[in-house]
């Protein structure tokens, strides 16, 4: 029997294990990598898609007084639109609780910081979620009933059967019985379900008039007929017909549109939420468009590497390959049969490739998650459908990198091949060699400068005066469970040795609380809602906010009730030349100004602030300073217990929540980081074989010359200066693109970095040094080896 | 069985232009062993090439069979190439990656040949050339003279009218190298049209007639037999 095509390949690697290993391993990487960053950007864009009729599904967001928008809306909303609404099938209203903890035995430990969503009847019937076991009540959860999510029914009860058994939620050990669990799916989602509850009637209340409050997220699913523009005009006939009219307001309805006291609503299409939506309250953290189009752009870089790669290594060998195909084009194979055989190898080696990749995919989630903290496509593990497309992936690529070989390796004509065979290696494939060579370290060099660039904002971020001094300053959240004993606590803390200054107020910069008010100059004919932090006297000196001119709240002066302190960027919004003594509102006296400091986002300007004085807070901001920061919290945790009734305090970082504003920048410097490396280790994978080649083809050459007197340092030279040239050549290509694409990034950032020419000769040197050390590395050898040796093989 | 007349091939590169087959003109009958001498450069192998339907000629007229193949494509060139010809190397042209039973395969495989039938042909011509034992080696485990026997086992396989030898000796110490020559000799006994290019007078005696060759012209044919 004759070798297949399979086995011909099989011997071609045995014989040359170097080249066929580092094809393999490239090829194994590009398509893991690839397939990685394909699943992650697939699940990415299809997130709340997986929704039967996804596209009949949107939210219903509002805003008042111009607070920025809410993601949930109005309780009594559900009621008006089904009630009146024809293009609305079903509307359902969720309630996100906070934090608490489950148990299965009374007495039991509890699972902690499970947030449940109270729905009502008709959530399955605008969400689709396929059950494990048991069934939805149709009727919607009854008082007592739950339902859970496949995960947490794991958690909670192992392998037992959940079905019928009862969970105690919360400090008071509410019972309620599970009647179903819901299938835990690889999709991503924006909605994060744990545990379901029945909505109690009491969140929806009575229609009272006030449409001034979000508290529950709205959701619709069209009728068949219905059409997102219907429900907009329903909804701008609500404003007008119901909610103008009940704001009581003696404006026209055109003044009430334009005025603070305006109720909007945004209709937000479902499969747009997760990347779109990025209003206050949102239910989990959106997605970053940003990074899923750069990772899929990378994905696609690093398998087109992968297929250039082995296009090379496969074509470098041609003078080896065309003696065989000479031969077997002389004894009669037409060139299809060959082309075919070629194809049927580069199919083979990319199903071994996938062998390899199903345990590099692991791999890289693995090293992903590790370097970076956070999984790249989440908890669920591949599904047997990814193996499936990985398979037809795997085989694409194949035949991809199998196509250049197949047409250029057999278009020599069988006399050329067989004769002079060291001479024809020919000029034409050199030239596509080096234009891929160069396109490869062009993708090196642009996704080197990216990460720079990216590296070096997210430090600008985290490194810039924020107007405010970050650094021992904790919040402590929970104060409500004090009640009355809230002044006796902040007086233990201030006892304690580590603590410089405490300052009771109603928010913290770059938390998530928002408190607005309306300001009106008299020199201004409508007022203005600016963002506002109810503070006491000590707010300034505990979060290091820079006075400029004027004085703090003074606790003494009865009169600094009614007293402001503006930022800087406030007292220009509001027009004011001498702030300091001017008047705002009719009664309230600006007192001082402080410097623009950092509250709300990196990206935005720092916007218009003002200080109000308060004597009340929901929060206590602590400034400690000196270490031993766990003995300290150690400490004043014990001392709470007796104020807290045994709760733990809830405890924020200032540092932690700027590091949040920052995060997506982070994770992205980081994601991009991560596959920089391997599109690196790709192109030198490439360039170590190309030069492991070109090695082995002039080893006489070099021989000859070391005999005619050439040092090392020459033959370095000598072998190192062509890819070095092409290193250079896609540098200079590659600089000029990412360098576009990178600054219309950086025009997001109110404040941003300037990308100078240190940059630029970083990444260059980063890309050329690589280029050097490998193949100098590589070369060493042959240009130190005894020349007689080289030249006796001959 | 090969009439050529005026046959024509010019190489050309930016500066020079070479004629490597100057109006040749030669018949070579069926059954016929014809060897073609001349000194390097002299065309012989770009007449071989020609005769073996790898190259075409720019001018002139070869006959194959009576039929004007000058100016065949690549296809049909190839076609009539594996159904006709067979080719024995100075270099043997051995592949590396395929044992001796593999390379002798491959010109029955391109014909189409089913393979038990395969097998049974290999076995029996691998026999005749007394390399049986060898089957499964590969051609760098082989000595020269066993590798030539090889490579005239590949050319005679699918049993071709012509053989197209090119310096079959010239790799191979002189006894090995007679082996080669009886063993072309008894296929030309057989039938079989032999056209050696060679460079060694004792080799052209095994032949019925040489053609020598200057110059890509013919200077003188002489009849041995």
């Amino acid at each position: 029997m004759h070798p297949s095509s399979f086995t011909f390949a099989w011997r071609n690697i045995r014989k040359y294990p170097a080249f066929s290993l580092i094809n393999l391993g490239g090829l194994a990487i590009g398509i893991a990598a690839s397939f990685v960053l394909l699943v992650y950007s697939q699940r990415e864009m299809s997130c709340d898609r997986q929704f039967r009729d996804h596209d009949r599904i949107a939210r219903i967001g509002t805003d008042f007084f111009n607070m920025g928008g809410f993601a949930p809306s109005q309780p009594f909303l559900r009621e008006f639109l089904r009630a009146s609404c024809k293009d609305v099938q079903y509307a359902t209203a969720l309630m996100s609780g906070d934090l608490m903890s489950v148990r299965t035995q009374q007495q039991d430990r509890a699972y902690t910081a499970i947030r449940a969503y109270y729905i009502d009847s008709v959530f399955f019937k605008v969400f689709s979620y396929p059950v494990a076991s048991g069934a939805v009540p149709q009727a919607g959860l009854a008082p007592g009933q739950t339902i859970l999510m496949e995960d947490e029914a794991r958690k909670f009860f192992g392998s037992q059967d959940p079905i019928g058994r009862t969970i105690y939620v919360a400090k008071e050990n509410q019972p309620y019985q599970i009647v179903a669990v819901l299938k835990s799916s690889f999709q991503k989602s924006h909605l994060d379900p744990r545990l379901f509850l029945p909505l109690p009637a009491t969140a929806i209340g009575k229609f009272d008039g006030n449409w001034s409050s979000a508290s529950l997220y709205n959701y619709v699913k069209l009728t068949p007929q219905g059409s997102m523009a219907g429900l907009q005009r329903w909804l701008d006939r609500l404003r007008e017909k119901v909610i103008y009219p009940t704001s009581g307001a003696i404006m026209s309805f055109a003044q009430w549109q334009a005025s603070p006291k305006n109720v909007k609503f945004t209709i937000q299409p479902l499969a747009d939420i997760y990347f779109h939506s990025n209003l206050n309250f949102e239910l989990s953290p959106g997605g970053n468009l940003t990074q899923v189009k750069l990772l899929g752009a990378i994905g696609l870089f690093l398998i087109l590497l992968a297929i250039i790669n082995y296009v090379n290594l496969v074509t470098a060998r041609s003078s080896v390959r065309s003696r065989e195909i000479g031969i077997k084009k002389t004894f009669g194979a037409s060139r299809v049969r060959l082309g075919r055989q070629m194809l049927l190898e580069s199919l083979f080696f990319s199903l071994l490739a996938m062998g390899l990749a199903v345990v590099l995919i692991r791999g890289i989630l693995f090293a992903y998650k590790w370097a970076t903290g956070i999984p790249l496509t989440g908890p669920m593990s591949l599904t047997p459908m990814h193996y499936l497309w990985l398979l037809v992936f795997s085989l694409v690529v194949g035949m991809l990198a199998g196509v250049y070989p197949a047409i250029y390796l057999t278009a020599f004509k069988p006399i050329l091949s067989i004769r002079s065979l060291a001479m024809q290696s020919g000029k034409g494939n050199g030239r596509v060699r080096n234009v891929l060579v160069i396109f490869q370290f062009m993708v090196a060099a642009g996704l080197v400068f990216s990460s720079f660039v990216i590296y070096a904002q997210w430090q600008f971020m985290q490194n810039k005066d924020k107007g405010l001094s970050t650094q021992g300053v904790l919040t402590i959240n929970n104060l409500y469970t004090m009640g009355k004993r809230t002044a006796a606590f902040r007086q233990v803390v201030e006892q304690q040795a580590q603590v410089v200054s405490t300052s009771l107020c109603e928010r913290a910069p770059a938390s998530n609380d928002i408190v607005m008010y309306t300001y009106k100059t008299p020199a201004m004919s409508r007022p203005m809602t600016i963002p506002s932090f109810p503070v006491d006297a000590r707010y300034i000196q505990t979060l290091g906010l820079h006075l400029t001119s004027g004085r703090n709240f003074d606790k003494d002066l009865v009169s600094d009730t009614n007293s402001l302190i503006l930022n800087e960027s406030a007292v220009a919004a509001l027009g004011l030349f001498n702030p300091v003594g001017s008047t705002i509102n009719g009664s309230e006296r600006v007192i001082g100004v402080v410097k623009d400091f950092n509250y709300a986002s990196f990206r935005q300007k720092i916007g218009p602030v003002v200080l109000r004085y308060s004597q009340t807070g929901c929060m206590l901001a602590v400034k400690i300073s000196g270490g031993h920061v766990n003995a300290f919290l150690d400490q004043l945790n014990a001392k709470a217990k007796e104020f807290t009734g045994g709760e733990p305090l809830e405890i924020n970082w200032l540092d932690d929540n700027f590091a949040k504003l920052a995060e997506k920048e982070k994770l992205l410097g980081e994601a991009i980081t991560f596959f920089t490396a391997l599109a690196i280790l790709l192109a030198t994978l490439g360039l170590i074989g190309l030069t492991l080649f070109t090695i082995e083809r002039r080893t006489r050459e070099i021989g000859i010359r070391k005999v005619l007197g050439a040092n090392v340092d020459q033959i370095l030279r000598l072998v190192s200066r062509d890819f070095i040239r092409l290193a250079v050549i896609a540098a200079l290509v590659a600089f000029p693109i990412s360098w576009w694409l990178m600054n219309r990034w950086l025009e997001d950032f109110a404040y941003r970095i300037h990308v100078g020419v240190g940059t630029f000769f970083l990444a260059g040197a980063v890309i050329v040094m690589i280029a050097w050390s490998v193949v100098s590395l590589l070369t060493i050898r042959a240009a130190m080896a005894n020349p007689i040796h080289s030249l006796r093989t001959e | 069985m090969i009439k050529i007349s005026d046959l024509q091939k010019v190489y050309r590169t930016e500066e020079v232009e070479t004629i490597a087959l100057n109006k040749l003109t030669f018949d070579v009958k069926e059954g016929e062993f014809v060897a073609v001498m001349g000194p390097s450069g002299c065309g012989k192998s770009t007449l071989l090439n020609i005769l073996g339907l790898l190259d075409d000629p720019d001018g002139g007229s070869f006959l194959f069979n009576g039929t004007e193949v000058a100016h065949f494509n690549e296809r049909k060139r190839a076609d009539l190439r594996k159904r006709n010809i067979g080719f024995v190397f100075q270099s043997f042209n051995l592949i590396d990656e395929l044992t001796v039973f593999e390379n002798v395969e491959l010109p029955l495989i391109y014909l189409g040949v089913k393979g038990p039938e395969r097998k049974q042909r290999v076995e029996t011509v691998l026999d005749k050339m007394q390399i049986m034992h060898r089957r499964n080696h590969y051609p760098q485990q082989l000595s020269g003279g066993q590798q030539q026997r090889v490579a005239v086992a590949r050319a005679v396989v699918n049993n071709p009218k012509l053989i197209l030898a090119d310096e079959p000796t010239g790799n191979l110490d002189s006894s090995n190298g007679n082996e080669v020559m009886q063993l072309l000799t008894d296929l030309n006994e057989q039938g079989t049209t032999i056209i050696m290019v060679t460079h060694s007078e004792h080799d052209s005696r095994y032949s019925h007639r040489i053609i020598r060759m200057l110059d890509g012209q013919t200077v003188t044919e002489n009849i041995l037999v």
